[in-house]
């Protein structure tokens, strides 16, 4: 029915767009957009894939072994936790070395992309793993499942539905950061400015915007939020259904039919359609299999990461504390104070996050019909590609107010869409999902108005507030960088607002000093760990237990 | 009007999709001092007429009367005891506790002081400052009979209360329920409890009313004939004649069972 809707909706709005195109930016200035769309998609699907591939084997790994889950998941928590623009120039650096001529530039599109959408899918799969109910796990089992059969008939169905959560994340991920991977500005070694470039929608976007043609620039962020809302819509929305309704059945069989193990066995026959005999034979042999192509894939993965990122961390930070120290830089005095002006950025966006989701969560208690408006407004928010918004965005404020201001908006702007989602998200789900009885508590011992919402709403929020603010902070981390330092076409001088993201892109793009970079990344790093470590985990802990248990 | 409490003709229909009528014509009275068992099979309705006097719910028609005059919405003389107990996470067994009176505008001191004395009452003596997180569910379901009784209501519900518990600690929090019930010493003398569990109602009630599902009605009533404290009684034969009578008449009134 759904599905019936959406897809004349979207004939409609492909035409309609088109029609907006030729009218206001006319045809010969967007006749790339077509063909730059379908590279962007095909980009950011590979992507995906290579990522799920990867979240998928290493996730199942680091949830079955301890020894794998403890190297694993502090190494993609330390992944997680390094803002993706940051080290962009120095992968870009490695890469073009590796591979010249162009390649380098595609490889380096590819790798940022993945780099933003690989973590939520492993923690996804960690998560979902872990979360396999112990009679379920001991049910197949008993049944002579393990191997490649456990994996393909007991853990694949159990993670499906965690894994399409956190691959939606994925995928918008990677449409917010397609922008910035397809148009990298930086200096090489002799601090002349390099651009590097791959074509796709969202390089249609920067350098419209760039080359001061605004009104393709707004386009081609049109299309691209067309592309994400559609895609969310289309696929995931349609596979989101399918998959609830098929999820009970599996819990369903193995509940119900516990006491007869005949029955169970026969349902699970007919379930999985094949025969237990010769699974049970096949199971030793592959079970080795599977074990020895896990562990290879993971040790090559490993080696290209720790070799990429870990490796060249440390020895770029030590040579760019020296470098930091001396000549070009004497930088290093400029970072304490140029930290808190970007934690003071990310404070003010956060505040704005912070009241909206609170007025929300209180709407989503006391206003029935509040969702009804709720979740079609988030569906349309998060499609908005928020990287790929900033710079037309700045250059149209440049043009109405003066050039401090307007980037200081701009980033502001920017700072808030990409925290304010994962916060809402998880404030007024959490709302939403508070148990009537509490709610019924409330109203018989007459806990009304401020009260219910100082007593009752907001702490049973709190840990979802938590949870959701840890998220906002790394997303905002993740994207500063982006607007504290803005290089325009024609202009000599590039638009700069005091930060550590200036810092950065300074070293990067003006002064070409990889390892002065990688000292900045380090800082920045340090601050996004520490402030992770010390203020949010540790509340989150803090109020654990004073969570609601939903029904 | 005979007692303190009396429901008079309560008709509730809930429509999400088709209209499904929960209870239908449904009156009955509570006299002072008296313990009322509702039972009934799920979905007879009884938690909703439940919700109904409490002032959480609406009905179609009917209307409650407490001491005579209609009941609006809740009120602090008639308070409620919950199935899955219904405390904030948030707030320590004593906060839990005063948050009604606070509300209702008792001096703060006079609200601490007694709600360490009604959880003294029901034998949680040093657990004021307890999370509900780090006490047992017999513990937190203590903690909501205090909370209910502390802002000394005339009429406590009870909303199949010991159902989330293990049956030896339900069994112990039925003797103290009783022994509340009981004392003159504390003003809350009237209780109504629904339960589907038949043996409990004989034990607790003086007076058990029987409903039956689509449409929930009254089908019976049965006035307990055995003498208290119960637990002295519950070998009497005629503890099972009453359980047997009650399982018939809930029986005859089943359809597909």
């Amino acid at each position: 029915m759904r599905g019936m809707l959406v897809l004349p909706t979207l004939l409609l709005v492909i035409v309609a767009t088109y029609v907006v195109g030729v009218y206001y930016v006319g045809q010969s200035a967007i006749a790339s957009v077509p063909l730059f769309s379908i590279i962007s998609i095909g980009r950011v699907t590979a992507v995906y894939f290579i990522s799920l591939a990867v979240g998928l084997a290493f996730g199942i790994l680091a949830a079955t072994s301890e020894t794998a889950e403890h190297i694993l998941v502090p190494l993609f928590d330390i992944g997680q936790s390094v803002p993706i623009l940051g080290y962009f120039p120095v992968v870009l650096t490695f890469l073009i070395v590796i591979f010249p001529g162009g390649v380098g530039n595609q490889v380096g599109a590819l790798f940022l992309l993945f780099t933003a959408m690989e973590w939520d899918i492993f923690f996804g799969v960690v998560g979902a793993v872990k979360a396999i109910p112990a009679s379920v796990e001991e049910a197949a089992k008993g049944y002579g499942f393990s191997g490649t059969n456990y994996l393909r008939y007991v853990v694949l169905p159990a993670v499906l539905p965690a894994l399409l959560s956190s691959s939606i994340l994925a995928w918008n991920d990677g449409w917010t950061f397609d922008a910035a991977a397809e148009f990298v500005t930086f200096a090489n070694s002799a601090g002349q400015q390099i651009q590097y470039t791959v074509t796709g929608l969202g390089y249609f976007i920067t350098s419209a915007a760039n080359s001061g043609n605004l009104a393709a620039s707004w386009f081609g962020v049109l299309v691209m939020g067309e592309v994400i809302f559609f895609s969310n819509q289309l696929i995931w929305h349609t596979l989101q259904t399918r998959v609830a309704k098929h999820k009970p059945v599996l819990a369903n069989v193995i509940r119900e039919d516990f006491q007869s193990p005949l029955g169970l066995r026969r349902r699970f026959r007919r379930l999985f359609g094949f025969r237990l005999r010769q699974a049970q034979q096949s199971v030793r042999l592959s079970l080795q299999i599977s074990t020895k192509a896990l562990a290879l894939f993971f040790v090559v993965t490993l080696a290209i990461i720790g070799v990429v990122i870990y490796a060249n961390l440390p020895i770029g930070a030590a040579k760019g504390l020296a470098s930091a120290l001396t000549a070009k830089g004497g930088q290093v005095y400029n970072v304490p104070l140029y930290s808190l002006f970007t934690v003071g950025r990310l404070l003010i966006a956060y505040s704005t996050c912070v009241a909206i989701s609170l007025v929300c969560a209180v709407l989503a208690v006391t206003k029935k019909n509040f969702n009804r408006y709720f979740y079609p407004i988030y569906d349309l928010g998060r499609s908005v590609p928020y990287l790929a918004v900033f710079l037309p965005m700045f250059v149209t404020f440049q043009g109405l107010m003066p050039v401090a201001i307007a980037q200081e908006m701009a980033s502001l702007i920017l700072l808030f869409l990409a925290m304010v989602w994962y916060l809402l998200f998880n404030v007024v789900t959490a709302a939403r999902n508070l148990p009537n009885e509490l709610l019924e508590v409330s109203t018989i011992f007459g806990v009304t108005g401020r009260k219910r919402v100082t007593d009752i709403i907001l702490p049973a929020v709190l840990p979802a507030f938590i949870t959701g603010s840890l998220l906002a902070w790394g997303g905002g981390w993740n994207v500063v960088i982006y607007s504290e330092y803005v290089q325009l076409q024609g202009h000599a001088a590039p638009y700069v607002l005091p930060g550590l993201g200036y810092l950065l892109d300074n070293a990067a793009s003006v002064l070409g000093d990889i390892p002065l970079v990688i000292f900045f990344l380090f800082i920045m790093s340090g601050i996004v760990i520490l402030l992770e470590r010390v203020v949010w985990r540790r509340l989150l802990r803090r109020v654990e237990r004073f969570g609601v248990e939903f029904n | 009007m005979t007692g303190i409490l009396s429901v008079e003709h309560i008709v509730k229909t809930f429509s999400n999709g088709a209209k499904f009528k929960a209870i239908d014509d449904i009156s009955f009275d509570v006299n002072f001092d008296e313990f009322i068992c509702i039972i009934g099979p799920s979905g007879c309705g009884k938690s909703t007429l439940l919700r109904i006097i409490a002032g959480l719910e609406t009905a179609d028609s009917g209307k409650v009367l407490f001491h005579g005059q209609p009941t609006s919405g809740p009120s602090p003389k008639i308070t409620m005891v919950f199935q899955t107990f219904g405390l904030l996470p948030w707030k320590t067994a004593a906060e839990n506790v005063e948050l009604p009176m606070e509300v209702a505008g008792i001096d703060k001191k006079e609200a601490r002081q007694r709600a360490s004395r009604y959880l003294r009452l029901v034998g949680l003596g040093g657990f004021e400052n307890t999370y509900p997180s780090d006490l047992s569910g017999g513990m937190r379901q203590r903690v909501g009979v205090a909370r209910a009784l502390a802002i000394g209501p005339e009429v406590l519900l009870l909303d199949e209360p010991f159902s989330a518990l293990d049956e030896l600690t339900a069994k112990s929090l039925r003797v103290l329920l009783l022994k509340i019930w009981g004392d003159p010493s504390i003003p809350t003398n009237n209780f109504v409890m629904v339960t589907h569990n038949v043996e409990e109602a004989v034990t607790m009630a003086d007076r058990i009313i029987v409903l039956a599902p689509r449409p929930g009605r009254v089908v019976g009533e049965v006035k307990v004939p055995l003498p208290r404290p119960r637990f002295e009684h519950l070998r009497d034969p005629l503890f099972f004649q009453t359980v047997d009578q009650l399982l018939s008449m809930l029986s005859s009134n089943m359809e597909e069972m």
